[in-house]
């Protein structure tokens, strides 16, 4: 146990440094507040220009976005993003999900699929949730009928975040409805092209629309499609999870960092309230106290259960919301007042924020999932 | 203020001082139904075999407060905790020879700062650990006594567990003379004892997440064992939490105080008052979990609450932390401020 010091990973950091200086586009900086409708240009070629340089996902291996950056350098990364907030891409589903989901159960052919996914030339989307299987996934009903070169896909996805920008989608499906789900469910790459996919984007509460509903009528897809085996789904399902509640507490974590140091910045220039800088540093214990639990998660990153990644990500979005909360709350006029708010301290990214305690399972099934690991063979804790 | 990276995995040396203090204890400190009722008695047997380890007093913070987690979770009595949490660090910035002493198993005692210093902690003057001390280091401004002490009284407190004592001294009890200590040390050592004591919250905190864990694996109502119902679940999971993240800001601290700077006192803040809440609130929801037999006196949950609770109250309470960080936030911004400014006319 002990602080990184400045002779840590110096090199490492040095081009870190030197890269972000140079090449980091100013709408990348800033902290929670995601402002980006969409998927726009610049959020593309940034991630692209990431993935090149192998700082997308510095542990992976040169060519895979990354540098084969070992365990101090990678905590040396996580420091120097949340230093400067950056944002490394405005959509998770693919390099989060999809590209270690693939890389972990996929053919060879569809490991030709990774390099474009975490890059972000191909936009992924993610089909679990359906309108009577959201916490419960093992209540989904999209169906897979073999037919003789492949399956057809029946059925109705929702809440699908990126649907309308999606290349892929990764789909869960039945392909046996006499089973239970557990061992009745397979994943497959369905083109989101294919006849019979059609997607109707759903108004958030931001006002936009980043995801959708998504409807499989009758969709065709080749057996190559097939990720994993027929029955696999299950299984594909609790890594899947696993990759993104360990990603997203990570991205939220630089971003929980950043975010703080505005608020403490916003309040110092307008002149502290005492009321203000008592809840400020209330605030500090608990950032303070998340960020070394984030920390101490990195120590156990090859951890393969649910329960650590579940405790990080319930910690980091729960406590962002409380922290927008006050910077909404303590910030008029400019937190409240519509399109002109701080794209960091305002309105729209406290709300982006609450949006974070429900995607990838809400609070309270992480919290089961949490459980799940104190208190073994509990049923209700699936997902 | 800084976020640093820290680097959170135990060492080999950490990893063994765990395991083997805990194997320790679990042999030689099986707690029999009222050890509360002496601790003193029981401090001393149990001294004989922990004065070994008094050793760590000169490792590095981290592996300490590996050491004093285990302390709070075994609810050990004062003397180790008081030697090696608040006297070894002080002794080490003002007596080469008493530190050395120490180290080497051959001297305990305490430390505590004198009321009328402009801070009034302990409490009413009655040091954690002083029953037994063959040196009490007590400050006074910016002066340390090194005294033996003369007649201790036994105070009451809530802490079972641990016995309060309030020294008495008489001229000619100093062990050697006055000392002076600038205010950078003074701060660091409040930083390393709060950080100590916080340790003691954070095992305490983690020992009631186990009690109230394996209370509700076994408990069965309902025709069913308490921990299957998603309402008890979700509190153990709160326990965990904030277990979690007390000993995740213990670690950090003492990783933040080993390597130094402006940032370590910030962290030293924060890690007594998440400890001191997790401990509390941890207290509170395995009482409510194991229902009234939590509230009889054989159960050990008010032991760690009454721990917790005196812990919170020494070396600054957690709304004298509070009041503190918000000072080091305001400055630490204002550096900031002067900073950007220089930036912009440089």
């Amino acid at each position: 146990v002990r602080l990184l010091g400045p002779t840590d990973a110096w090199a490492f950091r040095d081009e870190l440094r030197a890269f972000l200086d140079e090449r980091c586009p100013p709408e990348a900086l800033g902290g929670l507040g995601r402002a980006a409708v969409g998927i726009p240009a610049w959020a593309r070629s940034w991630q692209a220009e990431l993935f090149d340089a192998g700082w997308l996902l510095p542990e992976n291996p040169r060519g895979l976005g990354g540098r084969d950056a070992s365990a101090t350098e990678l905590l040396a990364y996580t420091e120097e993003l949340a230093a400067r907030g950056v944002l490394r891409s405005v959509h998770y589903p693919g390099y989060g999900i999809v590209g270690p989901t693939l890389t972990e159960f996929g053919s060879a052919e569809q490991h030709q699929l990774v390099g474009p996914a975490l890059r972000g030339d191909d936009i992924w989307c993610v089909g679990m949730s359906e309108p009577d299987a959201g916490s419960d996934l093992a209540a989904l009903r999209t169906r897979a009928r073999p037919v003789r070169d492949g399956f057809v896909i029946e059925g109705q996805k929702v809440w699908t975040s990126f649907a309308p920008w999606a290349r892929f989608c990764l789909c869960y499906a039945r392909t046996n409805m006499a089973t239970p789900a557990r061992s009745a469910m397979s994943v497959f790459i369905v083109d989101m092209a294919s006849p019979g996919v059609e997607v109707r984007p759903l108004r958030q509460v931001t006002g936009t629309a980043e995801f959708a509903e998504v409807t499989f009528d009758g969709v065709e897809v080749p057996a190559a499609a097939l990720v994993g085996g027929e029955g696999e789904g299950w299984r594909i399902a609790l890594a899947a999870l696993t990759f993104e509640r360990r990603g997203l507490w990570l991205e939220w974590l630089s971003g929980l960092v950043c975010a703080y140091r505005a608020l403490l910045g916003r309040e110092r220039t307008r002149g502290w309230r005492p009321a203000v800088a008592d809840e400020l540093a209330a605030l500090y214990e608990e950032v303070l106290s998340v960020f070394a639990l984030g920390m101490a998660g990195f120590a156990r990153r090859g951890d393969p259960g649910l329960g650590p990644h579940s405790l990080l990500k319930l910690a980091v979005s729960e406590l962002a919301v409380d922290l927008m909360e006050l910077a909404v709350r303590t910030g008029y006029p400019t937190s409240l007042s519509g399109p002109d708010d701080d794209p960091v301290l305002g309105l729209e990214a406290l709300l982006r924020s609450l949006g974070d305690t429900i995607g990838g399972g809400t609070a309270d099934m992480q919290r089961n999932a949490i459980a799940a690991r104190l208190l073994p063979r509990d049923p209700t804790a699936a997902r | 203020v800084r976020f640093a990276a820290a680097d959170l995995a135990l060492t080999d040396d950490e990893d063994v001082v765990a395991r083997e203090l805990d194997r320790l204890l679990d042999e030689v400190w099986a707690r029999g139904p009222g050890a509360e009722d002496d601790p003193a008695l029981a401090q001393d047997e149990l001294w004989t075999r922990l004065r070994g380890w008094t050793s760590l007093a000169e490792r590095p913070l981290p592996e300490q407060c590996v050491a004093l987690e285990l302390i709070g979770a075994h609810l050990v009595p004062a003397t180790f905790p008081a030697t090696v949490g608040l006297l070894a660090p002080l002794l080490r910035l003002v007596s080469t020879q008493l530190f050395a002493a120490l180290v080497d198993g051959r001297l305990r005692g305490t430390a505590g700062v004198l009321e009328g210093s402009g801070r009034s902690w302990p409490p009413g003057g009655a040091l954690l650990g002083a029953e037994g001390a063959e040196v009490v280091a007590l400050v006074e401004g910016t002066t340390v006594h090194l005294v033996v002490p003369g007649v201790v009284e036994r105070a009451a407190s809530a802490d079972l567990t641990r016995s309060f004592g309030r020294v008495t001294v008489a001229s000619g009890d100093a062990l050697e003379p006055p000392r002076h200590l600038d205010e950078a040390h003074l701060e660091h050592w409040l930083a390393c004892a709060a950080v100590a004591l916080a340790a003691d919250m954070a095992g305490g905190a983690r020992a009631l997440c186990g009690l109230a864990v394996g209370h509700a694996a076994q408990r069965v109502q309902f025709g069913r064992p308490i921990g299957t119902f998603q309402a008890v679940q979700h509190r153990l999971v709160a326990m965990t939490m904030l277990a979690q993240r007390a000993a995740a800001a213990v670690q950090y601290a003492a990783a933040a105080l080993e390597a130094g700077g402006p940032h370590a006192t910030a962290a030293a803040h924060v890690a007594k008052g998440v400890a001191a809440q997790a401990v509390a609130r941890c207290g509170r929801d395995a009482l409510q979990l194991h229902g009234a037999t939590g509230y009889t006196w054989d159960n050990d949950v008010h032991r760690y609450l009454r721990r917790g609770y005196a812990s919170d109250a020494a070396f600054g309470d957690r709304h004298w932390h509070r009041a503190r960080l918000v000072q080091r936030i305001v400055e630490a911004e204002a550096h900031e401020e002067d900073q950007e400014r220089s930036a912009r006319h440089g």
